[in-house]
């Protein structure tokens, strides 16, 4: 058995970290902003077109064992389109990161740290991917199998404790700000709530048994969506103002309103602490996905070194956004636009074109098999 | 493999080891806990010179006694209070900061009071600005108070407690066994504000002087106290600040709720409105009624009451005018005794039963038009039964079921199913 393989369990925590992180921090609130009051419909909605989604994914994944989108690319337009989307890729995750690292510090800085520079605080964040991934992909992956969990067991605790406040009549009207912002184009954007999908486009040659992509693929999108929609029930049901203000973070005014009992009164320094870990998480898996697409691109043998190339790219990619407001623009706009771009529409795309080329070749192949037989 | 596990141990107590650091580094923790002033109430008065009178009620942290030492001083001995003029809150605390030359912390505060006059004026600037405060928790109780706030916080000074923070944490919870007064926290408050079901409403308080206590009648102007027969029945119309306690010392009391439309007070409820209020919204736990006997001319019947099961709310839109429908079932049983009662005969309990719905079903029926007609604010949140009549976001809206609730109209129905008395049954 290969040990740099990872197993079911490590798979699906890896689609989960990457989803959960974005979640923690303001994509319900993007949705409750799009959808309103038909923001639970709406994600009802998503979601089963990301299950269908991820089935026709695995369904296109399938003639190419133990490969990822990259290989396929490869397949499809050889080395120049492997090192084109291998670019937007990288692109694509630095970006993410840094968007979600920025935000996640300036949210940190308003709740614990408000004297403390940015630069400092990003420090401490950069320190740990850099250190992880020269201890290598596998120690990364079982700490994120032991974080995931407890991430979504807090998230549970803090769902749970609010349940007092639901006031269920909420869901209505039950169309909230129209047909268009439920079901139809507006709607339908909030698809990139679901960025986890490019992970299960590239995970595939990492898995120690590939039988189990189909079931790690759905597993995870279908967890996503109860958390998901977890998460906007009790925004819109509990707390009314979700409709006119704006929260830094969705997560945090949950959590600020949870009592467990008079024994735990203020709960929210525990799970800053755990958000605080989980992040850290977050930030090694996506150091380590961009150097494993960057190795498959220029075929170099190691790349632990890079990984301090890496981190330094997310530092100075950090420090680009000059305030919330820009944060905000990057979140809602570009990072939901670029989500629904080279998830939705490149990486469906390639499958679907290198499916089409597998079934030429395949027919030719045959014809012309067909053809030395008979004659 | 146990190469990789002795990593994974390493990156785990790293991980672990930068978020202590993290955490550790917050400004609070970087002080010194005497370097900070934990308030545990904040009041908030109109200004006479400037827009604002903001007072706190600060705890003494490194005082370890609790005694005064013989003091006759109106406050707490654990507290300070102390008041400042400002524009807003915010400056308000920065002059609180350079005046006690510690940093003020409000991440304790328990209580926010706000006087009647403020609320008055509108508080919705001040709302939001605690709202944006990191510091103040949802839970901190909100009162609205007859008096100043100042005065109030001055004058609450805990009878049976050591720590004012533990008074403020547990007087609340009388709301559970006499349903005079709601539990309205903070976070609750604002919620119900920026809510399109509901209007807001909060803790009515108030302070009893010497001149209330020797007034045994309710002052409130707006209470029909024909309705109670006589002042003997009247125990519970008082409202805050009104209750004859004869005590040496000022004290507060909180009794009835403030009523808000939008950011603005409109009216208050007495303590049986309040039950009222309790029974229609499921919030009442327990609650004691004084009905004339439908038995015994000039007698009286204490009743203790329980509801059972969630009120049954239906609302109609007529002619787009809400008509609302309440069904309520309520569980009573009998706390007064006399020589020759017989009050749970088969016969007289049907008419004790019959009484009490008909004495809870006015008195709530009063309730509710009081709020519509009188306050035009609709604080039990019947919108949420109406908006299901509504398919988008803007049709509610354009409906403005705020301004239409005071059209409304009510049909209440009150079941009640007398148990029993205590330990007595007839005498």
């Amino acid at each position: 058995m290969d040990n740099q393989k990872i197993s079911t369990y490590e798979a699906i925590a890896l689609i989960l970290i990457v989803i959960l992180s974005h979640l923690l921090l303001n994509i319900p609130q993007t949705i409750i902003n799009t959808s309103g009051s038909s923001s639970l419909l709406n994600v009802i909605y998503i979601s089963i077109v990301v299950i269908l989604v991820t089935m026709l994914v695995v369904r296109l994944m399938k003639p190419f064992p133990n490969s990822d989108l990259i290989d396929i690319s490869d397949y499809l337009g050889g080395k120049i389109l492997k090192n084109i989307i291998g670019t937007i890729l990288i692109a694509y995750i630095l970006f993410i990161a840094s968007v979600l690292l920025r935000n996640a510090i300036e949210a940190l800085k308003i709740i614990y740290y408000f004297n403390f520079r940015v630069i400092f605080v990003s420090i401490f964040f950069i320190i740990i991917p850099l250190i992880a991934n020269i201890f290598g992909k596998r120690t990364i992956i079982k700490c994120n199998l032991i974080i995931t969990p407890v991430i979504i067991l807090v998230m549970l605790i803090a769902f749970i404790s609010v349940a007092p406040l639901l006031v269920w009549q909420r869901i209505f009207p039950i169309l909230g700000n129209g047909f268009d912002s439920t079901f139809g184009v507006d709607g339908f954007s909030n698809i990139f709530a679901f960025n986890g999908l490019l992970i299960i486009m590239l995970i595939v040659p990492l898995l120690q048994k590939q039988k189990e992509f189909k079931k790690i693929s759905i597993i995870s999108i279908i967890i996503t969506s109860i958390i998901l929609f977890l998460f906007v029930l009790v925004l819109l049901l509990c707390f009314p103002y979700i409709l006119s203000v704006e929260s830094i973070t969705p997560i945090y005014l949950i959590v600020v309103n949870t009592q467990l009992g008079a024994f735990l009164q203020r709960p929210e320094a525990l799970f800053i602490f755990i958000w605080i870990i989980f992040f850290m998480s977050y930030l090694n898996i996506m150091i380590l996905l961009s150097l494993r697409i960057f190795k498959k691109v220029t075929k170099i043998k190691s790349s632990k070194t890079l990984a301090y190339t890496f981190s330094t790219i997310l530092f100075v990619l950090t420090f680009i956004p000059s305030g919330i407001t820009e944060i905000r623009f990057l979140e809602n706009t570009i990072y939901k636009y670029a989500t629904i771009l080279i998830t939705f529409i490149i990486g469906l795309s390639i499958l679907i074109c290198a499916n089409i080329k597998f079934k030429i070749l395949k027919f030719i192949h045959q014809k012309r098999r067909g053809v030395k037989i008979n004659g | 493999m146990a190469r990789c596990s002795m990593k994974m141990i390493y990156i785990i107590l790293i991980l672990f080891v930068i978020s202590f650091s993290l955490v550790g580094c917050n400004n609070t923790t970087r002080q010194s806990i005497n370097d900070l002033a934990y308030v545990i109430a904040v009041g908030l008065d109109a200004g006479e010179n400037n827009t604002l009178k903001l007072t706190l009620q600060i705890s003494k942290t490194n005082n370890t006694s609790t005694s005064t030492g013989g003091s006759d001083s109106s406050q707490s001995s654990d507290t300070i209070v102390h008041s400042v003029e400002c524009s807003s809150i915010s400056s308000g605390i920065s002059l609180f900061n350079s005046y006690i030359g510690k940093e003020v912390n409000l991440s304790h505060c328990k209580v926010i009071v706000i006087s009647e006059e403020l609320a008055t004026d509108g508080i919705s600037d001040y709302l939001y600005n605690l709202v944006n405060n990191i510091q103040i928790h949802a839970e901190a109780n909100m009162i609205v108070c007859k008096c100043t706030a100042e005065d109030f916080l001055k004058n609450s000074t805990p009878i049976l407690e050591t720590l004012s923070a533990k008074y403020y944490e547990i007087t609340d919870s009388s709301s559970q066994y006499t349903g005079y007064t709601d539990t309205v926290t903070f976070g609750e408050f604002f919620s119900n504000y920026t809510d399109t079901f509901q209007e807001t409403y909060a803790i009515l308080g108030g302070i009893n002087t010497k001149d209330t206590n020797s007034n045994s009648l309710p002052s409130s102007s707006s209470n029909d106290i024909s309705l109670y027969k006589d002042v003997s029945s009247s125990d519970n119309i008082y409202i805050a600040g009104e209750i004859p306690i004869n005590s040496e010392k000022n004290s507060i009391d909180n009794i009835g709720i403030a009523v808000f439309n939008s950011d603005k007070i409109v009216g208050e409820l007495n303590g049986i409105e309040t039950i009222c209020h309790m029974i229609v919204t499921n919030k009442l736990n327990r609650s004691f009624i004084r009905i004339p006997s439908p038995i015994s001319a000039d007698e009286y019947l204490d009743i203790n009451v329980r509801i059972v099961g969630k009120p049954k709310i239906t609302v109609h839109l007529v002619n787009n005018t809400p008509y609302i429908t309440i069904s309520v079932k309520i569980n009573a049983r009998l706390l007064s005794m006399t020589e020759d009662s017989n009050d749970l005969s088969s016969t007289n309990k049907k008419q004790i039963e019959n009484y009490i719905n008909k004495y809870l079903e006015k008195n709530i029926k009063n309730y509710l038009y009081k709020t519509s007609k009188e306050f035009h604010s609709d604080i039990v949140g019947f919108g949420k039964y109406a908006v299901k009549y509504f398919k988008t976001w803007d049709d509610w809206i354009s409906y403005n079921w705020k301004y239409n609730y005071r059209s409304a109209f009510f049909a209440v129905d009150v079941n009640s199913n007398l148990r029993s008395a205590y330990l007595l049954v007839d005498s």
